[in-house]
């Protein structure tokens, strides 16, 4: 049985984000969704979760409203020792410059830059300049060596995924949410992101939470969690591939 | 930051064109205006120079309240030319009798009618040569007594007259007749300009303009190495303190050109006016071509703010496209201001008066005012949008959702089927 669990991890003291009875709603009165409905999860320091579920179950809310991109309903959210809630604009700004990457689901890049300028920006934006051997490190496992001066638009989906993904990596966050960052991708290049950000867990000690449909894909990571209409509904520690298909076709014959 | 937006505005090209002429238009206008009064201010003021290059001081009888002219011009007789002549550094002295007097051309209708400037009438005063060198004869001969006159040539060209024909004029009193004699010439930039200029005899120049022996005024040039101030000082000392007053030609010159300064500002009004208005439009066009810019790309600002932005670089972004926008407009705006600089002489109506001729002069004040302008409203419509692009929620998640468009790659269709199942379930439920 293929492992990738390592257990090796310290236990850590603080977790790298909790949600405590997260709580998010869109909209008023007919067009009311309770997208995530008291959700509470921990993603341990320096440990790969996966999280999945449905279309519509709320996963990239909560990649959202974690990283401080949406503002939550109820409940808290906290990255690090700090309550999002708590933070003024500008505090938050510098905690999403510093200590959060985010990959998005859908619109990642900026049109009018080319692949490395997109890369880059984060670390522009805080007058930063990228380290050059680290630079070269991201480009070469996210394999765009040849497509740097390209422009988003000259790139196929999967290219601008792997940008995106460079970028969320490249100004060292302690912790990554990745929206289904493999969700372009073939399966050679998905398992390379993949492997990319796995070993910036295990070698980086950051902390990566990726949203996936592929039970291939969250069979990397140290730990499954399952989202299903806004609650979290089961989670798996060590997952393989096997066991996240079958956690999934539990769902149709338990559930709904 | 800034590479990023002169790329964005690079990127936007086609709406942006509208803006850019807005602001251009405005621009053009306002360099326009001032480039054409700076230029109009500059050939007056060389024509002007050129009409005193002959002159030191003037000597003016003093206005008093008395308006008779027997009295006014009293003191300015032929006993007063000679003194002048006596005046240590005095070194040519002309006496003259001029005024303005309103010529009818031919057919009977009145010169220049609609203009208080440029209708001159002065003395013929022969040198040593016989000769007036401000007036130099081009036909026929110079006036002789009351019954004769001599025009400048453009003035004999424009009101019909040839040689031998009866002119008709007027000063305040009823009209009179004279017989043209001759044509002259003449520098005098009020005639050059579009004016007229009757020539008298010197008898009838005096009795006309001043009093039968008087002159209207004395105008003398300082022998060399006299100053034109230390002259006036001397010459003043010399005049009945109360009723002569001497002037130099600098002083003259410039109260001339504060005169023409008022007149050409009164010009400028108008270009000015189509600036103020063009620039209004511009306001709104830029409004709203950047609240819809801002608008088309909320998703990259959202992106933006998600990765790291602050809200101060999103609207500094906005802002240096807006600067960018609006210092290419300005350097258009401007150029074609030179354009209207050089066509503005020949739209204004200037009732009659010809503006003098001259090259633009391009100062540094209508490119920095062009300059600012174009930038700074640019810079202050865009601003509105601009903050609001920075306010606006963090990622649209309406537009970071993938569409349909994406095939879901499932690892079994087993699988497969459980998320797209329980999705439609959750869809139908939750309408
Ligand atoms: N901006 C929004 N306004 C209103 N409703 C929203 C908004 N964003 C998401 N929702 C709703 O919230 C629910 C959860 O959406 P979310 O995007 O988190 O799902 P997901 O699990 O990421 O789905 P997928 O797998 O398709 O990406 C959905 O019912 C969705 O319609
Ligand atoms: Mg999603």
């Amino acid at each position: 049985m293929p492992q990738t669990f390592t257990p090796a991890a310290p236990p850590a003291t603080e977790p790298a984000a909790r949600a405590t009875a997260l709580t998010k709603v869109y909209g008023t009165g007919e067009t009311r969704v309770t997208a995530l409905d008291s959700v509470t999860v921990e993603f341990a320091r320096a440990r790969f979760t996966a999280v999945m579920g449905p279309s519509g179950s709320g996963k990239s809310t909560l990649m959202h409203c974690m990283a401080g991109l949406d503002p939550v309903t109820s409940g808290s959210t906290r990255i690090g020792g700090a309550e999002l809630a708590e933070l003024k604009d500008r505090q938050l700004t510098r905690l999403r410059r510093e200590k959060v990457g985010f990959v998005f689901q859908g619109f990642n890049l900026l049109p009018a830059l080319t692949a490395l300028e997109n890369m880059t920006l984060p670390l522009r934006l805080a007058g930063r300049r990228p380290d050059a051997a680290w630079l070269d490190t991201v480009v070469a496992t996210v394999g765009l060596g040849g497509r740097l001066a390209h422009r988003p638009a000259q790139l196929s989906g999967g290219q601008q995924q792997r940008v995106a993904v460079a970028r969320a990596l490249l100004s060292r966050p302690e912790i990554v949410f990745a929206d289904e960052p493999t969700g372009n991708l073939d399966s050679r290049s998905g398992a390379e992101v993949l492997g990319f950000l796995r070993d910036s867990v295990r070698e980086l000690d950051r902390t990566v939470v990726m949203v996936t449909h592929d039970p291939v894909a969250a069979a990397h990571a140290d730990r499954v969690v399952f989202l299903a209409d806004g609650r979290l509904v089961d989670e798996l520690h060590a997952p393989t591939a096997d066991a996240v298909l079958d956690r999934m076709l539990a769902f149709e014959s338990h559930g709904r | 930051m800034l590479r990023t937006a002169l790329r964005h505005v690079l990127a936007q090209k086609t709406r942006l064109i509208q803006t850019v002429l807005a602001v251009c238009l405005g621009v053009a206008f306002i360099s326009g205006s001032l480039v054409f009064a700076d230029s109009t201010t500059a050939a007056h003021r060389a024509a002007m120079s050129q009409d005193y290059a002959d002159i030191s001081v003037t000597v003016r009888p003093k206005s008093a309240p008395v308006a008779d002219a027997d009295e006014r011009y009293g003191a300015l007789d032929d006993a007063l030319v000679r003194t002048l002549a006596a005046v240590p550094g005095v070194g040519s002295v002309r006496p003259v009798a001029d005024g303005s007097v309103t010529l009818a051309a031919k057919d009977g209708t009145p010169m220049r009618a609609d203009s208080m400037r440029g209708k001159l009438g002065v003395a013929y005063a022969p040198g040593a040569d016989g000769r007036d060198s401000r007036y130099p004869l081009v036909s026929g001969r110079a006036p002789r007594n009351g019954g004769e006159v001599a025009l400048y040539r453009g003035t004999a060209a424009a009101g019909g007259y040839s040689p031998g024909d009866t002119v008709t004029l007027a000063t305040d009193g009823p009209a009179f007749r004279k017989r043209l004699v001759g044509t002259v010439s003449t520098t005098d930039s009020r005639v050059t300009a579009g004016g007229t200029l009757a020539v008298f005899d010197k008898a009838t120049a005096q009795r006309l303009f001043a009093a039968p022996g008087r002159y209207s005024s004395v105008d003398l040039t300082a022998a060399p190495g006299t100053g034109e101030s230390e002259l006036a000082a001397r010459v003043a000392a010399v005049l009945p303190a109360d009723r002569a007053e001497a002037t130099t030609a600098d002083a003259q010159a410039t109260q001339q050109s504060v005169l023409i300064s008022t007149v050409t500002r009164s010009y400028e009004r108008l270009p000015l006016l189509f600036a103020v208005v063009s620039l209004f439009i511009g306001t709104f066009l830029i409004v709203n071509t950047f609240t819809l810019l801002v608008a088309r790309r909320s998703r990259e600002i959202a992106l933006l703010r998600a990765i790291g932005a602050t809200r101060r670089q999103v609207v500094r972004s906005v802002l240096a496209e807006a600067a960018l926008v609006g210092l290419a407009a300005s350097v258009l705006g401007f150029v074609l201001g030179l354009g209207v600089a050089t066509a503005l002489p020949h739209m204004l109506d200037t009732s009659g008066d010809l503006l003098p001729a001259g090259p633009l002069v391009i100062g540094p004040a209508p490119v920095l005012a062009s300059l600012a302008v174009g930038v700074g409203v640019t810079v202050l419509a865009a601003w509105l949008p601009s903050r609001r692009a920075a306010r606006g929620s963090l990622p649209s998640r309406r537009c970071a959702r993938p569409s349909s468009r994406r095939p879901r790659r499932s690892p079994g269709s087993a699988a497969g089927s459980v998320w797209s199942r329980s999705c439609s379930a959750r869809a139908c439920s939750s309408r």
